[in-house]
């Protein structure tokens, strides 16, 4: 017998999909919009909102769906968003640990997600031609996995390269002298989502480092830390946290407090207002919590560590952040022990945050430096903008070629040996869709050099490894899949003097 | 440099995207189902051919899924074991198919295929032309068994939606007051086998 009338709070309502513990999604009007929404007898209705605009703050594209749940409750479906003055549908994911987040498309405007797995696949259609709405959508499949640039797991005096996975939950090591498998080490299980990782040194004397994992849990959305020892000695801590914040990010920021213990600072939301939080704590025995709230206002986007630019001696963090009145873009930069030395670095106003990257001191004032990568709606030009993060911003900015579209930025050190610091981008270039990277000087001459990558493969992220030969010659990695779903890693030295390598994960 | 930090320790999560592919659709594709071997099934649009149903896994190409006869299909669930089934369709004619990766596309006779659970039991419904109209009336079929009727809550036509693993079945049904006016909901509860 139907029994209950589920909206959010209107007489329009529809239910698309039921798992298996009774929890319904669908959509519903609310306040002139149609928003996604689940609804489950312990929980009642829950407004999954939709996405936010691409610049942060435009308001407009009132519409989001829930078209499928899977058995643990995470949620998939469309939702419109804003690009310019236009609105695009794009696919989410929804859990109660991390939010709704956009699934992004194949290069095109559009997709949807139409079915997630309990594995957490999703699958569904995209556009695959950003300027051509008339090519038609393929098919396409969504899943997370980060790629670790790992120290020496197998002790062979060359460092290995790591992939965590949610399907399965794993981590697995390839060495990085074979590129052969070296181990897959259970991760985390099926309950939690992982948000991020960082390495951390050795703190159990087995000479080898230990892999912290920031997650949320599917059930209740409460934040933990698994750190894992990469060693032959197994074994797992679980670091808990309070509930009522969303995980957006950790890093580590090497011993701060001078205790010898390593630490590790988490960016969260916190749900009930969207303030952003970061906690700095021992990785080991006694927290020793530091706690530093983003200012009011800002949408919390990305943390990183910092090598000391106050030269106080305390490593340091910034967190990216954008105002949710006009989108404008913020790095708060402060020391990670003692007096924290805030300081709030404001970028050009009408622009995208895409990432942020710390960097050396490329113009030599004894500053290191923030590489902030932006697009700019006006004239879809990509920006990456160069500034010190303590004193005089001495601010330069590096147009992105037109016709790339870049993803990620990262700091490459001084690959061309001229003494300048040197950033890359990674970008899909819009008339072949291949994958590159592109790499300038953050000062003076840019000599600016790009690398290719494979064709027919999908970008997906980008770090900087560590050198199988350790020596100092710079080489980075994009993370890829191929049409049959299988992961790869293909590095380039960022001098281009040496060919590339694939390493290839299990499938 | 940062006190205590003996490597570079960049970790990026990434949202990888793969892109499976097309069989030539003019518009969107319509996705029906993915088991947790991350095979998905559904179908695609193409002019001149009609709705074509397709199954893809890792590892694989996207096969077309197609019936001797008929120009169009889709292929509408998969269960944990990789078993596909779906319905070709031309006109006022459908048939049910079933597919595995090794034994390939094989005809299940008439009727409109709807869910497949773990146990390889079919969830479908038949086109049936009573007194001048048609109707639909909802089966099971365990493999390699007869077809069990589910019957109706009195109005001739009953319209199944989806069967779970341990049998059980929802979907619609007209009643004997409602012939012509909506469809009432059921839960069939007895296990089907």
């Amino acid at each position: 017998m139907l029994t209950t009338a589920i909206t959010l709070g209107t007489q329009n309502s529809s239910a698309e999909d039921v798992n298996e513990a009774g929890q319904l999604v669908g959509y519903s009007t609310v306040t002139g919009e149609e928003h996604a929404m689940s609804w489950s007898v312990s929980e009642g209705v829950t407004d999954l909102g939709r996405l936010p605009p691409e610049d942060g703050f435009s308001p407009g594209c009132a519409f989001s769906r829930a078209h499928t749940v899977n058995a643990s409750g995470r949620v998939a479906g469309e939702s419109q968003i804003v690009k310019g003055n236009l609105c695009f549908h794009h696919g989410f994911m929804w859990t109660r640990a991390g939010g709704m987040v956009n699934l992004g498309t194949l290069e095109g405007g559009v997709s949807i997600a139409d079915r997630v797995n309990d594995k957490g696949r999703v699958f569904g259609w995209s556009h695959i031609d950003p300027n051509n709405l008339s090519i038609l959508p393929h098919v396409t499949m969504w899943q997370t996995a980060f790629v670790i640039a790992l120290p020496d797991i197998d002790l062979d005096g060359t460092p290995d390269i790591g992939l965590l996975r949610e399907d399965p939950s794993q981590l697995e090591i390839l060495s990085g002298a074979t590129r052969g498998l070296l181990t897959q080490l259970p991760f985390l299980g099926s309950a939690y989502i992982p948000v991020g990782a960082a390495t951390i040194p050795d703190s159990d004397g087995d000479g080898i480092a230990e892999l912290a994992v920031l997650a949320g849990r599917i059930s209740d959305s409460r934040m933990l830390i698994q750190i894992r020892n990469l060693g032959a000695t197994p074994g797992t801590r679980n670091i808990r946290f309070a509930e009522g914040h969303t995980p957006l990010g950790i890093a580590a920021v090497g011993d701060p407090d001078g205790n010898g213990i390593p630490d590790l600072a988490v960016l969260s939301s916190r749900r009930s207002d969207g303030r952003g939080l970061v906690e700095i704590r021992n990785a080991f025995g006694s927290a020793s919590t530091r706690e530093f709230w983003v200012r009011t206002g800002q949408q919390p986007r990305k943390l990183v560590a910092v090598d000391d630019a106050d030269q106080n001696g305390v490593a340091e963090i910034a967190v990216m952040s954008t105002r949710n009145a006009d989108g404008r873009i913020a790095v708060e930069v402060l020391n990670a022990a003692g007096a924290p030395n805030p300081r709030s670095i404001w970028f050009s106003g009408g622009r995208t945050a895409i990432d942020l990257a710390a960097m050396g001191d490329a113009d030599e004032d004894g500053s290191t430096e923030l590489a902030l990568l932006t697009r700019r709606p006006a004239d879809n030009r990509y920006i990456v903008e160069v500034r010190n993060a303590f004193g005089a911003p001495n601010t330069r900015s590096f147009g992105i070629r037109q016709g790339y579209r870049p993803l990620s930025v990262l700091s490459v050190g001084d690959a061309d040996g001229d003494t300048v610091p040197e950033f890359a981008t990674l970008s899909h270039r819009d008339y072949d869709a291949r994958a590159l990277f592109e790499v300038q000087n953050a000062a003076g001459p840019k000599n600016y050099r790009t690398l290719g990558l494979a064709a027919r493969l999908r970008a997906g992220e980008l770090i900087l490894l560590n050198r199988p030969d350790n020596s100092a010659v710079y080489e980075v990695l994009a993370l890829m899949t191929r049409s049959n779903g299988r992961i790869l890693g293909q590095s380039r030295s960022v001098s281009g003097a040496e060919p590339s390598r694939i390493y290839s994960f299990s499938q | 440099m940062l006190s205590g930090l003996a490597v570079a320790v960049p970790v990026l999560g990434a949202n990888l995207i793969t892109d499976i592919g097309t069989l030539n659709s003019t518009r969107a594709p319509r996705i029906f189902d993915a088991n947790n071997q991350n095979r998905v099934v559904g179908s695609f649009f193409r002019s001149g051919d009609g709705e074509i149903g397709f199954t893809w896994a890792p590892g694989e190409e996207m096969v077309p899924l197609t019936l001797p006869g008929f120009a169009n299909s889709y292929a509408i669930a998969v269960n944990e074991r990789g078993r596909v089934v779906g319905t070709a369709y031309q006109g006022t004619s459908e048939r049910m198919f079933s597919w595995t990766s090794s034994g390939g596309i094989v005809d299940l006779g008439d009727g409109q295929a709807i869910d497949i659970n773990v146990s390889g039991v079919i969830l479908g419904s038949n086109r049936v032309a009573v007194n001048g109209s048609f109707q639909r009336q909802a089966f099971v079929q365990p493999t390699g068994q007869a077809r069990i009727p589910i019957g109706d809550l009195g109005g001739g036509s009953s319209f199944p939606q989806a069967l779970s693993d341990n049998g059980h079945v929802v979907g619609a049904s007209l009643t004997e007051n409602q012939q012509q006016g909506r469809r009432v909901r059921f839960r069939e509860t007895r296990p089907a086998c």
